[in-house]
């Protein structure tokens, strides 16, 4: 009896809740895409952060943040976007993925007309479809996945990026056309999508040039013995020129100890993630040498472009000892590719600017070259300035740009 | 969620079950039809507080942070349903927020997304897209049935031993959940989970997890249950099933973890692994060890509190510079100083801040030993004795 | 047979790493039934010193990462855990998670989260050859230091009035405070030892990885303290041999697995720690009744 009755009000509870739930939800969902605002109409042009203060993300925010203070200096100073001056407004995301979202939410609330967002793609991901919803473009400071620039995803959001396809294409093609190796052992971290993917781009890009991959093995960054896989290595250290290694710090430096430290002196060909002056230095592991890598940009003052140098600099000069890479300096080109897409565009309106933004080709900026299309929000197509660095006893220096041609499909 | 009503000691105990939740709704205050259950008033209080700190949160300006908080008190709702019971401190259930994200990510992601980013799902989930809040019925009958599994496993196990199970249970789905590409995508992120990140959807699922969780609190098992967390040697030896009790409220706060995982999802518009793992289990432990693990005041009070607190506590992250005195500011101080206090109260008041009181209206006391009884942090063995053995 | 010779290598050394946290672990729960998981912070702890002390000889280095380790160990017990010892081992498990997160946030708010280069121990990242097999110096190292450990904490527990007292006070707190022996005394002197071995552990472990960063000290914890579960709480060489088996598991476990099984290393690890929780809640190498006493 009394379980009855007790069924019957749980399933009224449970209609008049669900009632209430749908009422909420279909009155949330048709607020968003607000229009956006004529550039003629508005007092200035406010720049949203949702970008980590605290947390593992500030490696890569903290040191961006200020290349983006440095490019709203500069437009500032050149009379901003149409005479309109920018402002930033940044909230820490925390290194957390719902405060990633909620920070994006506040700086929206404050008026922001555009937002950057973290680094790291899944950090990122949360803030981005913030501004997606209001109807804000959001861009993303470094994000290489081509994930993070895919308008199938996001319509409204880019990445400042060099895709992951590129960034390996780009060492492919330097290690097979200028350094003329053509048998390549690869060692992958197993940890994350990234350095999966860096090695798998890496492979593509190889045998379309016509190299050979000779041997492949597995690892995890939190592994602190790679004994196994170095014996193995070390077994066919005769069929291969050069090891092609795919991880990221701590693990990097773990494997680069451990490769060395068994003997094998092969060239080590690196990613992205092995920018930065954090273990790349004359001590210990960071003593390295026979190493090459692709970069952004060389953070040792001879980098050919003098205007990249000078923001390094700035950067450095900002952040004292603390280390950081070169993932930094897109930064600056995020924040001048809104605002010339916003100035092309003539309003903050996401369609609009998205649509003058999906025109650039080859569209001159301080990293370089930018393309992007209606397929495409990430610096994947046209010409890309990719830095090569080689690193001498633990000394890294620039080399040469790439533009890599055998990019493998994302 | 609105099953949860429906749910727990019922099946399994049909004649024991009853007796034990009405006795109590014999004394009222109030006249009429401004009557109210006596026993119902925790419930009916923490809703007011509920609604008094969502409105206080508004008017702070915490925007999505306030409703982040709500999902948070969801969860911690649903840890203290175990815990607080059982006296076992769990340290793995946000693997049970884990399945109920991912479920509710499988359920609801666009057939589009799906077919790009997670392209070896078997065909009848590819293009399944379900609503939302449907989804979320699903997610919590997922939540149920494997809590329900994992504690028939871990079904023997006592103090330490099972806190330590459960940490063994978040670090099996936290590596499954990475690695089982074809499901979950990976270490990567999932993007394109329908966003719901209004105040009233998260707000309608704490206060039923909170009614449901007070409705929980005085159905028998949980009485037993209780009794056991108190003295267990004695609980055995007067009979009470000790581990079905525990199984039930691991099975009960599993459903409510996978709500606030699902909700979780729909809030932060993405799924990831790293979503739900230690960091996160860690600061669900540090709201309730604060608020006082024992009693569902202190699970409510403790999470708003050092929600607001963190929110209140960013001068120290930012730096300030009022009347003169300025202090730069240093990005993740807070954190220590969050750290720091939670051990402060372990300290100074190992019970929590509410040290197992019930906040309940004023009412006049018919010497009940059941009453007394449910009263955590004063019971002795022998009243929860007696509270047993009156319901038989 | 010489993969076989390798992998038992790999095993004893990956073993020896996890025994000497498991014993840090251990020696703290044998006097107070703490599970300190904050034992990670304080060996990252010790890695920091080393990297402050870059470029030193070794004999200022590892003196300071002892110092550091002990100090930071010696302190987490005057502020966090003392006013804790009578609470439940769940209130103070919940107090070392507390004090990890402060400690990690600390590092955050200090060092930064960026990665950094430590030269300490570099010197024995370079291979061995011992018989048919290749093993990097550490490894030797950290054999020989679970060894040299193992051995002098014996003869400490044995001969020694306070290592007495030590062994009294893990049998039976209250039991050996009625017999005069003295609670503070022995407790710091479990954290002193504890924190010195994390000074081992966080030397061999920066040899081994040549960095650091804040978090670096979650999976070491972790495997310490599922180590300590696994060979049974309570007793000192059960959880050296609760180290040895998970490392070894752990090292079968990557050569045996298919490549696209190894994934799910961890996931069938724990799944076998969860089992052996339920089949013997007390340890594999304890005898003791399960139940806890009335």
């Amino acid at each position: 009896m009394r379980n009855r009755k007790q069924t019957q009000v749980a399933a009224a509870l449970a209609v008049a809740s669900m009632a209430l739930l749908t009422a909420c939800g279909s009155s949330g969902s048709d607020e968003s895409k607000s229009s956006g605002t004529k550039l003629s109409s508005l007092d200035e042009i406010v720049i949203g952060a949702s970008v980590a203060k605290t947390g593992g993300q500030t490696f890569y925010g903290g040191p961006a943040m200020i290349s983006v203070k440095e490019a709203i200096k500069d437009i500032n100073a050149a009379g901003g976007v149409d005479g309109k001056k920018l402002r930033l407004v940044w909230e820490d995301s925390q290194t957390d993925f719902a405060k990633s979202a909620a920070a994006a939410e506040k700086v929206i609330s404050e008026g922001a007309n555009v937002v950057l967002v973290d680094c790291d793609f899944d950090y990122g991901l949360p803030a981005a479809q913030v501004a997606q919803k209001h109807g804000i473009v959001a861009m993303n400071l470094c994000a290489g996945s081509p994930r993070a620039g895919d308008p199938k995803i996001l319509p409204d959001a880019f990445s400042m990026g060099i895709a992951t396809n590129v960034e390996a294409a780009a060492i492919a093609e330097y290690a097979y056309n200028s350094l003329g190796y053509r048998n390549v052992y690869q060692l992958r971290d197993n940890s994350i999508e990234y350095s999966k993917s860096v090695c798998s781009y890496f492979a593509a890009s190889f045998k379309q040039l016509g190299g050979k991959i000779v041997g492949e093995d597995g690892f995890n960054n939190a592994d602190t013995s790679l004994q196994s896989q170095v014996s193995k290595l070390r077994k066919a250290a005769d069929s291969f020129d050069a090891i092609n290694l795919c991880t990221y710090n701590p693990g990097l430096t773990t494997a680069v100890r451990q490769i060395r430290a068994a003997g094998v002196d092969k060239p080590l060909l690196g990613s992205f993630t092995w920018d930065g002056d954090s273990w790349l230095g004359s001590k210990g592991v960071g003593a390295v040498s026979n190493v090459y890598f692709p970069a952004y940009a060389s953070l040792y003052g001879d980098d050919p472009r003098p205007e990249v140098n000078k923001l390094i600099a700035t950067v450095k000069a900002n952040l004292g000892s603390v280390p950081f890479t070169s993932f930094t300096t897109p930064g600056y080109s995020a924040v001048e590719a809104l605002m010339k897409g916003i100035e092309m565009a003539g309003t903050t309106n996401a369609a609009k600017v998205v649509q003058a933004m999906e025109s650039f080709k080859d569209q001159k900026f301080l990293v370089g070259p930018v393309t992007y299309d209606k397929s495409t929000h990430i610096r994947m197509k046209g010409k890309n300035d990719v830095a090569i660095m080689k690193v001498e006893a633990g000394k890294p220096s620039f080399v040469d740009f790439v533009s890599p041609q055998a990019v493998p499909a994302p | 969620m609105r099953t949860e009503s429906a749910m727990p000691t019922n099946p399994t105990h049909p004649t024991g079950s009853k007796r034990g939740d009405m006795k109590p709704t014999s004394r009222t205050i109030g006249r009429g039809w401004l009557a109210v259950s006596a026993d119902w008033s925790t419930p009916l209080l923490l809703s007011g507080i509920v609604l008094m700190a969502v409105a206080l949160m508004s008017l702070l300006g915490f925007g999505r942070t306030g409703v982040e908080a709500l999902i948070m008190l969801v969860a911690v709702v649903g840890l203290h349903a175990y815990s607080g019971v059982t006296g076992i401190a769990t340290f793995g259930h946000v693997g049970f927020m884990a399945i109920g994200g991912y479920v509710a990510t499988l359920l609801t992601l666009p057939a589009v997304v799906k077919s790009y980013r997670l392209p070896g799902l078997p065909p009848w989930l590819a293009g399944t897209e379900m609503d939302p809040y449907l989804a979320l019925v699903v997610v919590y009958a997922c939540g149920v049935v494997a809590a329900g599994v994992f504690g028939l496993l871990i079904w023997r196990l006592n103090g330490l031993a099972a806190g330590i199970s459960t940490l063994a249970f978040l670090l099996v789905t936290y590596n499954v959940t990475s690695g089982w590409e074809d499901v979950t995508g990976g270490r990567g992120a999932v993007p394109g989970v329908p966003q719901i990140s209004d105040t009233a959807p998260a707000l309608v699922v704490a206060l039923l997890a909170i009614w449901a969780t007070a409705w929980f609190g005085r159905t028998r098992q949980v009485r037993m249950a209780r009794a056991a967390r108190e003295d267990e040697a004695a609980a055995h030896a007067i009979g009470i099933r000790v581990h079905l009790g525990r199984w039930v409220a691991m099975t009960f706060s599993g459903g409510v973890m996978a709500l606030a995982g699902g909700l979780y999802v729909y809030f932060v518009g993405s799924i990831s692994p790293d979503f739900f793992y230690v960091p996160m289990m860690f600061s669900l432990l540090t709201f309730l060890v604060v608020g006082g693990m024992t009693s569902l005041t202190g699970a409510v009070v403790g999470t708003l509190a050092v929600q607001l607190l963190r929110q209140l506590l960013e001068p120290l992250d930012r730096g300030w510079d009022v009347a003169g005195i300025a202090f730069d500011g240093r990005p993740g101080l807070r954190f220590v100083v969050l750290g720091l206090l939670t051990l402060l109260v372990l300290a100074k008041r190992p019970g929590g801040l509410v040290n197992g009181f019930e906040i309940r209206l004023p009412m006049r006391r018919k010497g009940s030993h059941a009453e007394q009884s449910a009263q955590a942090a004063t019971t002795t063995s022998v009243s929860l004795a007696n509270d047993s053995a009156l319901q038989r | 047979m010489n993969d076989l010779a390798q992998a038992a290598a790999d095993a004893i050394s990956s073993g020896s790493l996890y025994a000497l946290i498991a014993l840090g672990i251990a020696l703290v729960f044998g006097v107070m039934r703490l599970v300190n998981m904050a034992y990670g912070e304080i060996v990252v702890a010790t890695a920091y010193a080393a990297y402050f002390l870059q470029d030193r000889p070794v004999w200022i280095v590892l003196p300071g990462m002892v110092v550091a380790g002990v100090v930071l160990s010696v302190l987490t017990e005057r502020l966090a855990f003392r006013p804790l010892r009578n609470a439940s081992p769940t209130t103070m498990l919940i107090a070392a998670f507390a004090v990890s997160f402060t400690l990690q946030n600390a590092a955050l708010a200090t060092v930064g989260a960026s990665p950094r280069s430590i030269t300490a121990g570099a010197s024995l990242a370079s291979a061995r050859t011992i018989g048919p097999v290749e093993v990097p110096g550490y490894s030797i190292v950290t054999v020989i230091a679970v060894v040299v450990i193992v051995v002098g904490l014996r003869a400490f527990l044995l001969k020694t009035s306070l290592g007495i007292g030590m062994r009294a006070a893990s049998e039976d707190f209250d039991a050996a405070r009625l017999v005069g022996v003295n609670a503070n005394s022995v407790i710091r002197v479990a954290f002193v030892l504890s924190g010195a071995i994390a000074a081992v552990v966080g030397y061999l472990l920066v040899s081994a990885t040549g960095g650091i960063t804040p978090t670096s000290g979650l999976a070491p914890a972790l495997l310490g303290f599922i180590a300590v579960v696994v060979g049974g709480m309570g007793s000192l060489s059960a959880a050296a041999l609760g180290g040895f088996l998970l490392g070894a598991v752990t090292q079968f476990l990557q050569y045996l697995l298919p490549n696209d099984v190894l994934v799910f290393r961890d996931a069938f690890l724990f799944s076998g720690v969860l089992a052996l929780l339920i089949w013997r809640p007390q340890g594999l190498f304890i005898r003791q009744n399960a139940q806890e006493r009335v």
